[in-house]
């Protein structure tokens, strides 16, 4: 299977990230609060949108969208764009604590409108960053990203 | 190799060297397999369509660039949920009554491993295989979903009508109402009880265990001290232990607190070491761990324990040891007298620090058993009946139940948790007589043999949904929360007996409040609501109680020994029936992890077998696996053959706990049912004389997991005893000269860690706990029955168990065998596709995408660890699915696996400590294995840290690392196995 680089499915939300992350500057973290303390960054509960949707262009059918799936009590069935296979073990949490942008792997995200998948994300492309990063330093090889099988498969 | 008889032997064939070695030395024994699996797995009708429509599916979509993914984020999400962060609830195990204390993982939302309790007092960080396999019977789909009447779904609010209507019928007839009940609930669940019998005058308990060892201990003490209690056993504080048939290791009571308790008394490094005499009709786990052990048929166990009660009496200073020697004299022993002799001078010689402890069910034994520890001086010290568990002594015998149930005299029944149509030798009149009451109603966690045969069946919840408490020891208050919310429409057993008896409140406000009101005064804290929380979150509070004390009577000891006179002894084999430390008494029998588990000694998985001695079963000219039939007086019972070593000649030795017939798929016609047999002269008795023993027609191969796995004569194991150690600390670990070899391959070098492993062959016990633990946490497959029969079990962590020395006294060594993470693998030098490399970190690493399947690596693995996935191992159920650990990968069909020391766990604590900014600390990466182990013999570190704990293990006389003749360089060091001899 190929790489699924320039995926960029279209959303039950015309969620706009350029709007949000772009224009109004939020922080990455404040939807996506499990990247730096889990394996997923998660996608924010519908509660995290009507935060400020309740009160936020009420009037936008998109917005209702969401309104009325809080009302029922229903998720909104999201597309997955990035996705590793089921045997990579991608860790953010790890990659945030070792001061990895948000930006290095999923490309400029506060310009897109829609999602799209910049990087090939194969694993060529995970060992090119972790083996740029040099031979760590004896002091303190721990810090430097490993490169063994396990790391990620396990 | 040698001519002389091999020093470690396997089975008795290798002994005897009638083994094939090239057969033995072939890691697969024979061709690819062709077509598809077969049973447990095999697919009916509705799974193949099942099957068929998910291939279809992917079929379709392989069309598109990848299959479309959907992410479901919460609506609301719980507070304390993060997705992929795992949560850790405290609670109480309730596999058997021993309560353990365990830590429950649970992964968004569901429960995915059971691990020990390291704040517990009692089983202090442990847990056994039955205790960390619970957690698949939560997920078992032969569960019953909801409450039913005659076997057809019904509603709660019916359920409860019908109940309450038939209850209120009999108290106001003036009927006796039977509440069924096993001896062990709890202290919240007993006051709920209390409550039931309070609203009902007419109701009366009846207590129940399927193997009697609480009741008849409790029954003997309450002639002897006046109390109907279990002792608390403290096995570290005693110098000198003899067991007379208590497998307290294995199944006997509370076996992980007592296998931490046993190992913490048996340290070589700090010079201490208790002595431990065995004296059992066949081979047990504890047995197979005594210093000296000795064997004898079970109608053998009081007359000896009468020899030795007099033998004590002649020398000890206890002011009424005149009138203990003649009460216990009976009938002579068939055991010498000099070895009775060693037993008593070894035991007076550690007079108050002395233990004697007695797993008979006969009433006359364990009299005896309370007199030699009277007489040793060791109640208070080694074991206290303030401390014991106390029982309910108002309950009706079980006998007079039955006639009740006959005369039809009884009104109403209720029974919770317990099965006794399949555990009882009555069952088959019980099961009539269970629906003769105007009312039957039954909680279980699923329409077994005993809800099978009552009217109402008002489902329970597993423990892990439920709330719940226990005191196993007195003022020692575990607590049992939900980790789960309840997957199906069931409902605790003791909400149920609430709501049956009026009671408004619900199980979890009655137990709070029952806290608040006699817990928490006792407490000494200021307030409820932060004594409660901590509780709940610690699992565990430790309180001072009050006990009344309770002395020895001798006039009780006495007029109960003659009033249990010694059994008649008839002629003939004996048969002992035992309970297997996997299995247990059955009720968790429909379990795959527990069904595949080999048994410590046997080795022998799926099924139950006749275990007869070597010099029997020649004298029968019986080989392995020949069908036979026991009979005795009760019935008989046709399995095959396993010849064991160890066992009385005169005993023959069936499991109990299989042949269920209503317990689900995996454990129907698992087996026989030897629960039939389990009578003597009408009264309950796990042995039975006057047995015979005949041929029956044709052969069954037994399921064994270690036939397979030969290291061709290699030294494996090494022991000594503990004055040689004491004189010299390499002690049987004298180095050997090798000579100077290199490797023809780069050395490896390491910048950061070097993960390593000890293992104390001394401390192991052979448990098993560990290899379930590893099962859970690496999502390691079930193969079945016949898979294991071809040699293709998948467990990354075995348990190889050596016999050393005459087949008539063998001694035995387990020890547990994984992944070497040898640092010149043999296997990586042979992998094509590189598959099986070396990691930074000192570990092989295997790598699932890459494998192709050649099975080069396992032909040249020394230690043969490296298991290979003939089959797409399916879970029948998605429910079962749902027990799968989201951290490792699910292999598949054509891919080699093995023990990767939970790489999983290693990379999550390195994360952390980098995520806090702090370096990782010894012992924060445990292993699964290491985790559960009830003997700590297992221990994980860093090898480059000369400080870590693991480092100054391996520094040790007693370490040694195996294969260093192939200059292996194994990662793993394991310890000598020392012995009191």
């Amino acid at each position: 299977m190929g790489s699924q680089q320039g995926y960029a499915p279209v959303q039950p939300v015309a969620f706009s990230h350029a709007l949000h992350a772009g224009e109004h500057k939020l922080d990455c973290r404040y939807c996506h609060f499990g990247a730096e303390k889990s394996r997923h960054a998660g996608v924010p509960p519908l509660e995290v949108c009507m935060n400020c949707h309740s009160q936020v262009k009420k009037d936008s059918p998109e917005v209702q969208k969401l309104a009325s799936a809080f009302e029922a009590e229903q998720p909104i069935e999201w597309v997955k764009v990035h996705r590793l296979p089921d045997h990579a073990f991608f860790s953010h949490a790890s990659h945030l604590s070792a001061q990895v942008k948000c930006q290095s792997c999923h490309g400029s995200v506060e310009t897109m409108v829609r999602i799209e998948q910049v990087e090939p994300m194969t694993m060529g492309w995970c060992l090119e960053c972790h083996r740029s990063m040099g031979k760590p330093p004896p002091e303190a090889p721990a810090s430097a990203p490993p490169t063994d099988c396990s790391a990620c498969h396990r | 190799m040698s001519d002389r008889l091999p020093q470690y032997w396997q089975t008795l064939a290798e002994r005897a060297r009638k083994l094939d070695p090239e057969e033995l030395s072939r890691e697969f024994p024979e061709e690819l397999p062709v077509g598809p699996l077969r049973q447990p797995f095999s697919f009916d009708r509705r799974g193949f369509f099942k099957a068929m429509g998910l291939s279809a599916a992917a079929a379709l979509a392989a069309c598109q660039r990848a299959p479309k993914q959907k992410i479901l984020p919460f609506v609301r999400k719980p507070e304390e949920v993060t997705p992929g962060v795992p949560l850790w609830y405290a609670s109480t195990c309730a596999a058997c009554p021993a309560s353990c204390g365990i830590l429950l993982k649970v992964r968004d939302g569901r429960p995915i491993k059971v691990e020990g309790n390291e704040a517990h007092p009692l089983s202090s960080g442990g847990v056994c295989a039955a205790g960390q396999a619970s957690l698949l019977s939560l997920y078992d789909a032969s569960r019953a979903r909801g409450p039913s009447f005659g076997g057809t779904p019904t509603s709660w609010a019916a359920l409860d009508e019908a109940v309450r209507r038939g209850l209120l019928a009999a108290k106001a007839q003036g009927r006796p109402i039977r509440l069924l009940l096993p001896w062990v609930l709890g202290p919240s669940a007993e006051a709920a009880v209390a409550r039931f019998l309070e609203v009902y005058p007419t109701a009366k308990t009846v207590r129940y265990e399927a193997i009697p060892a609480r009741e008849p201990i409790a029954s003997a003490h309450r002639e002897t001290h006046g109390a109907f209690v279990v002792p608390d056993y403290r096995f570290e504080k005693a110098k000198v232990i003899a067991s007379f048939g208590a497998d307290f290791l294995g199944t006997w009571l509370s076996p992980v607190a007592f296998t931490r308790q046993y190992s913490a008394g048996r340290s070589p490094e700090a010079k201490r070491m208790s002595k431990h005499f065995q004296l059992e009709a066949a081979m047990s786990l504890t047995g197979s761990n005594a210093d000296r052990r000795l064997v004898l048929p079970p109608s053998d166990f009081a007359p000896a324990l009468g020899a030795l009660v007099s033998l004590l009496a002649q020398r000890s200073a206890h002011p009424q040891t005149e009138a203990i020697a003649p009460a216990a004299h009976g009938p002579r022993p068939a055991l010498s007298t000099e070895a009775l002799e060693e037993v008593a001078s070894a035991l007076l010689s550690a007079r108050g620090e002395a233990l004697v402890v007695c797993g008979s069910g006969s009433l006359r034994a364990q009299l005896l058993a309370n007199a030699a520890n009277e007489l040793l001086g060791a109640y208070g010290h080694t074991l206290s009946l303030e401390l014991g568990l106390p029982l309910d002594g108002l309950a009706l015998p079980f006998e007079d139940f039955l006639a009740e149930l006959r005369s039809g005299a009884v009104g109403a029944l209720v029974a919770l948790g317990v099965n006794p149509v399949y555990s009882h030798p009555r069952g088959e009149e019980l099961s009539s007589l269970l629906s003769k009451p105007p009312l039957s109603v039954c909680a279980s966690d699923r329409l077994d043999e005993t809800a099978a045969a009552m009217a109402h069946h008002a489902a329970t919840h597993s423990f892990l949904e439920d709330w719940g408490d226990e005191e196993p020891r007195r003022g020692l208050f575990s607590v049992r929360q939900p980790a789960v919310a309840p997957l199906f429409d069931t409902r605790g057993p003791f909400e149920s007996l609430l709501a049956w008896a009026g009671i408004e409140q619900g199980w979890y406000d009655f137990l709070r409040a029952r806290w608040e009101r006699e817990v928490f005064p006792r407490s000494g804290a200021a307030s409820f609501e932060p004594f409660w929380e901590g509780a709940v979150q610690l699992g565990v509070a430790d309180l001072p109680s009050p006990a009344e004390p309770a002395s020895f009577r001798l006039g009780g000891l006495e007029q109960a020994l003659s009033e249990a006179p010694p059994p008649s002894r008839k002629d003939g084999l004996e048969l002992f029936l035992y309970p297997k430390v996997s299995i247990g008494d059955g009720s968790l029998a429909n379990n795959g992890w527990l069904q595949e588990l080999p048994d410590p000694i046997t080795k022998a998985t799926w099924g139950n077998y006749v275990q007869l001695s070597p010099p029997l079963a020649a004298s029968m000219g019986i080989e392995e696996g020949r069908m036979l039939t026991v009979s005795t007086e009760a019935g008989s019972l046709t399995l095959p053959a396993q010849v064991q070593v160890g066992l009385h000649p005169r005993v023959v030795a069936v499991a109990l706990g299989y042949g269920r017939t209503k317990a689900g798929t995996v454990a129907n016609g698992v087996g026989r049912n030897a629960y039939p047999l389990a009578t003597e002269a009408g009264r309950v008795s796990l042995a039975a004389s006057g047995a015979s023993l005949s041929l029956a027609e044709g052969k069954k191969k037994l399921a064994l997991s270690q036939t397979h796995h030969s290291a061709e004569g290699r030294p494996i194991v090494k022991q000594a005893s503990f004055g040689e150690l004491l004189a010299d600390p390499r002690a049987g670990n004298e180095a050997e000269e090798l000579p100077t070899r290199r490797s023809m391959w780069p050395l490896h070098s390491y910048l950061g860690r070097r993960w390593g492993m000890a293992v104390d062959l001394t401390a192991c016990t052979g448990c098993a706990s560990c290899i379930v633990s590893c099962q859970a946490e690496n999502n390691i497959s079930v193969v079945g029955e016949e898979e294991v029969r071809r040699r293709r079990e998948m467990h990354w962590l075995r348990i190889d168990r050596y016999y050393a020395g005459p087949p008539e006294a063998p001694e035995v060594v387990h020890q547990p065998m994984m992944c070497q993470h040898c640092e010149n693998a043999p296997c990586e030098t042979v992998c094509p596709v590189l598959a099986t490399v070396h990691s930074g970190e000192g570990l092989n690493q295997q790598v699932y995408n890459r494998c192709v399947g050649t099975r080069y690596c396992a032909n040249n693995c020394p230690p043969k660890v490296r298991r290979f996935n003939w089959f797409d191992y399916p879970h029948a159920d998605p429910l079962e699915r749902m027990v799968l650990n989201p951290e490792v990968a699910v292999r598949t069909r054509g891919v080699m696996e093995k023990c990767s020391m939970c790489i999983q766990r290693i990379e999550e604590e390195k994360a952390r400590a980098k995520r806090e900014g702090r370096p990782l600390l010894d012992g924060e990466v445990r292993t699964a294995c290491q985790q559960s182990c009830p003997a700590k013999a297992i221990v994980f570190g860093d090898l480059n840290d000369p400080k870590s704990e693991v480092s100054r293990l391996i520094r040790l006389g007693r370490a040694y690392k195996l294969f260093e003749e192939l200059n292996a360089g194994s990662q793993v060091s394991y310890l000598t196995r020392i012995r009191n001899t």
